[in-house]
């Protein structure tokens, strides 16, 4: 006599599915990149296509799956655009291939579709694996690549300046400066034939040529441009013609009043038309150089008895050469020591005339001495001359102060 | 960008995974980046390497036109 029978089953572990997305192109990634001036991308699909390919891993703790790289029995395979069905989108007809082979790249993807840099697609695979084990059905999901396409021809757009990146004000070579400084004193008569002379490349008023490329092609409009001072990493200042040290900002050239700054970093950004998107920009710097110079009074003759001021003059040079009004850049500072003062100020500038009673010199042998001497250091950038509530003094013309 | 159309079995041999691009018999078209593993001081040299003829885009769209490419 049979027994009833009592059924039983291996007790398999279930399966462990992961989905990884690889580009079996890498050198036809999902990221394109279009040349409008020639009217290309690069690469081509129609000529290299993309491949994409969910590789589908599957395993069991219980070592009971062996078919680890699991492609080959994919089923239902489905690619979706943007959440929608590859196979029901008119405009991707013929422009993809599924690999349907039993082969392990099956499900991979073919794109020979070119994306325009105005476009974005996002495609992610959908399949089955079925677990005869089990007897069950898997849905695998990767995760999504993005086509897209980068437009070459707009980031070609470049911008240049026709200075050095690190600008540097040397107020010692500064003719200008020296010319303005001998008319303001009268020492000479304005002439503009003096002042263009006096204007090379190292006067203050420095004029940055300003250059926006596009691909190799210099752009004369359709763009405007824009300075900023850079105050931190990610803290700009816009600045205006007419403000701080900017002369002028044009589409060509910034103009930069130099006395006014001792360090400085500037950022230029090219405002494109027709374009919200592009700024094409540009980091420069302006410092003002310390150089070394050596000054002292000139006047080495001995006092008479009779005399009752004291007049010196200072003599500066620097880099081999004498320093022509020294004043214009030098703060000189006359003082005088004597037996009973010492660090006696006179007056600040390039001479003196003091009274020499005023410097506490004796009648006597041993206190009828004085030591003349100037102290000195290089002047500061300038600053805008403002009243305690910060209007600017001006001349009659509207044109503002500065002073140092 | 240019682009080659070359020998199948010569780029494979030198590392170039066949996989997504088109082929026809034993030829496969390539561009020129992918040439990048391909021995060789120029690009002629390296498209001499894979038996390959170069190609502008357009001059190897037209090339393509001839039929039984995959």
């Amino acid at each position: 006599m049979r027994s009833n029978k009592t059924r039983i089953r291996v007790d398999y572990a279930p399966l462990n599915v992961a989905v990884s997305m690889e580009c079996l192109t890498p050198l036809s990634p999902a990221l394109q990149v279009y040349n409008s001036g020639i009217d290309e991308f690069e690469p081509d699909r129609s000529l290299t296509p993309s491949q994409f390919w969910p590789m589908i891993m599957a395993n069991a703790n219980d070592g009971s799956w062996h078919n680890q790289y699991a492609n080959s029995i994919l089923t239902q395979m489905k690619w979706y655009v943007d959440g929608v069905d590859i196979t029901t989108l008119q405009d991707w007809t013929n422009l993809y291939e599924i690999d349907n082979t039993a082969g392990n790249y099956r499900g991979a993807i073919t794109i020979k579709r070119n994306v325009l840099p105005t476009q974005t697609f996002s495609l992610h695979f959908e399949g089955v694996l079925t677990d005869p084990r089990l007897g069950t059905q898997i849905t695998v999901k990767s995760d999504e690549i993005i086509l897209s396409t980068e437009d070459s021809s707009e980031d070609a757009y470049s911008l240049s300046i026709g200075d050095d990146q690190i600008i540097q004000y040397n107020p010692f070579k500064d003719k200008l400066h020296l010319y303005n400084y001998k008319v303001a004193h009268g020492l000479i008569t304005a002439t503009s034939a003096a002042e263009a002379a006096a204007t090379d490349e190292n006067a203050y008023l420095r004029q940055i040529p300003v250059t926006l490329f596009k691909a190799e092609v210099a752009m004369q409009s359709g763009y405007t441009i824009k300075l900023f001072r850079v105050n931190g990493p990610n803290s700009f200042t816009e600045l205006s013609a007419g403000s701080d040290e900017v002369v002028a900002i044009t589409p060509t050239a910034i103009t930069l009043d130099l006395r006014l700054v001792t360090k400085s970093d500037y950022l230029i950004k090219a405002i494109i038309t027709d374009s919200d998107r592009i700024a094409p920009q540009l980091q420069f710097s302006v410092n003002r150089v310390y150089q070394d110079y050596n000054c002292r009074p000139t006047n080495g003759t001995g006092i008479n008895p009779g005399d009752i001021q004291r007049f010196d003059t200072a003599m500066c040079d620097s880099d081999g050469n004498v320093v022509e009004c020294p004043a214009n850049i030098i703060k000189i500072v006359w003082k005088t020591d004597s037996a009973t003062i010492t660090g006696q100020v006179h007056n600040e500038g390039q001479s003196t005339l003091f009274t020499i009673a005023k410097t506490g010199i004796g009648n006597r042998y041993d206190d009828d001495w004085l030591d003349i001497y100037v102290e000195t250091e290089i002047k500061p950038m300038h600053k805008y001359a403002v009243d305690e509530n910060g209007d600017f003094f001006t001349d009659e013309n509207g044109n503002k102060f500065i002073f140092n | 960008m240019q682009y080659v159309i070359a020998n199948r079995g010569k780029a494979t041999m030198y590392g170039i995974n066949a996989a997504g691009h088109r082929t026809k018999d034993a030829l496969i078209v390539l561009h020129e980046k992918e040439l990048n593993v391909v021995p060789g001081p120029t690009l002629a040299d390296k498209v001499r390497a894979v038996d390959g003829v170069l190609y502008s885009a357009s001059e190897i769209k037209q090339a393509l036109q001839e039929g039984g490419w995959q």
